[in-house]
């Protein structure tokens, strides 16, 4: 997963 | 045959609705015809018909019970450009093809209007669109702007969270506006990034991110910016706790838009900035921190402010009706 996906 | 050009061309989408009619109704008090395009129903709704040949050429739109050629547009509202909404009808090995050839034949008849005034230009709203670009001119015409790194390198990751003393948020340049799975979507909002969260942080090689020190609030605002005027709303952060990080996301009770006075020094260089850009029109995110610093975060330059003119009776679609049939704009 990208970096961001934790944030979504 | 002469036509009068007494149209304006209000581009947005079948969707849109408040902002796009209290436009319209504006430009109707001032004589003029407000006349909707809405771009997700081309092709199946709306025909274009772009004519050439040695001597001329004529360019035709009909939608609804309307038939206009563009020679009667004298201005452009440029809101909202949504991709084609094909039937489901269509074999779907063909509707990559039938979406990008739309496109593209959309984009080229916007040549038909280089005539008319456009709020905004299109070129120059996609020079707007480079947040990076934003921050550079915001810092300088003046502007405070909150320390920034973009970066798909962890370790810089992992010092910038330290330089800002690890009150750090993050966000994306684009947005996330396609559905991820068949029933949700997933949309990403500024985040407060956590030391933890870096133990991940080598996954930045698939994908940079924009990090940045956490400002802190008194006030969210709002600025609209309408061919010189300015048009302001704040959301007190008191008001809005779960949202201290970011008021747009849903379900975050924002309280009530207030009446804001900008001083004179900020009117200044927000008019500098849009004149850098060459923008009429421009939709800004500022923080006023407790020690009533005036933080510049992003433009917008086809954003949302429908809420202030409901809300706070803010008359901004006026505004925009009398930019886009001034001799001055454009």
């Amino acid at each position: 997963l990208p970096f961001f996906a934790r944030f979504l | 045959m002469h036509l009068s050009r007494d149209v304006v061309l209000l581009i947005t989408h079948s969707g849109d609705f408040f902002t796009i009619d209290r436009v319209a109704q504006a430009l109707s008090k001032k004589g003029v015809k407000p006349i909707r395009l809405d771009t997700d129903k081309f092709p199946q709704q709306v025909q274009l018909v772009a004519h050439f040949d040695e001597s001329r050429s004529y360019h035709t739109i009909e939608y609804g019970n309307y038939s206009i050629s563009t020679e009667q547009v004298q201005a452009v509202w440029m809101r909202r450009i949504w991709e084609p909404e094909l039937s489901s009808q269509l074999a779907s090995q063909f509707r990559e093809a039938c979406i990008r050839e739309s496109k593209a034949t959309l984009n080229g008849f916007w040549d038909s209007l280089k005539e008319a005034r456009w709020i905004d230009d299109l070129a120059r709203i996609n020079y707007a669109n480079n947040k990076l670009r934003q921050l550079r001119i915001a810092s300088e015409v003046g502007f405070m702007i909150p320390r920034t790194l973009v970066t798909n390198k962890a370790e810089s990751a992992r010092e910038f969270f330290h330089q800002v003393n690890g009150k750090m948020v993050s966000k994306l340049l684009t947005t996330l506006s396609h559905s991820m799975e068949a029933n949700s979507s997933f949309f990403l909002y500024t985040s407060i990034v956590k030391e933890e969260d870096l133990q991940d942080a080598e996954s930045l090689r698939y994908c940079p991110m924009v990090f940045q020190e956490q400002i802190l609030k008194q006030r969210e605002l709002r600025v609209v910016y309408v061919n010189g005027n300015v048009f302001v709303g704040a959301l007190n952060a008191d008001v809005y706790t779960a949202a201290k990080v970011d008021w747009r996301k849903p379900g975050v009770e924002v309280g009530g838009w207030q009446h804001h006075q900008l001083p004179d020094e900020i009117v200044r260089r927000l008019k500098a900035f849009m004149g850098r850009f060459g923008l009429l029109f421009g939709a800004l995110d500022f923080i006023l921190t407790p020690s009533g610093e005036y933080v510049f975060l992003e433009i917008n330059p086809v954003g949302e402010w429908g809420m202030l003119e409901k809300d706070l009776d803010l008359p901004i679609a006026s505004a925009i009706a009398l930019a886009l049939i001034s001799e001055k704009a454009g």
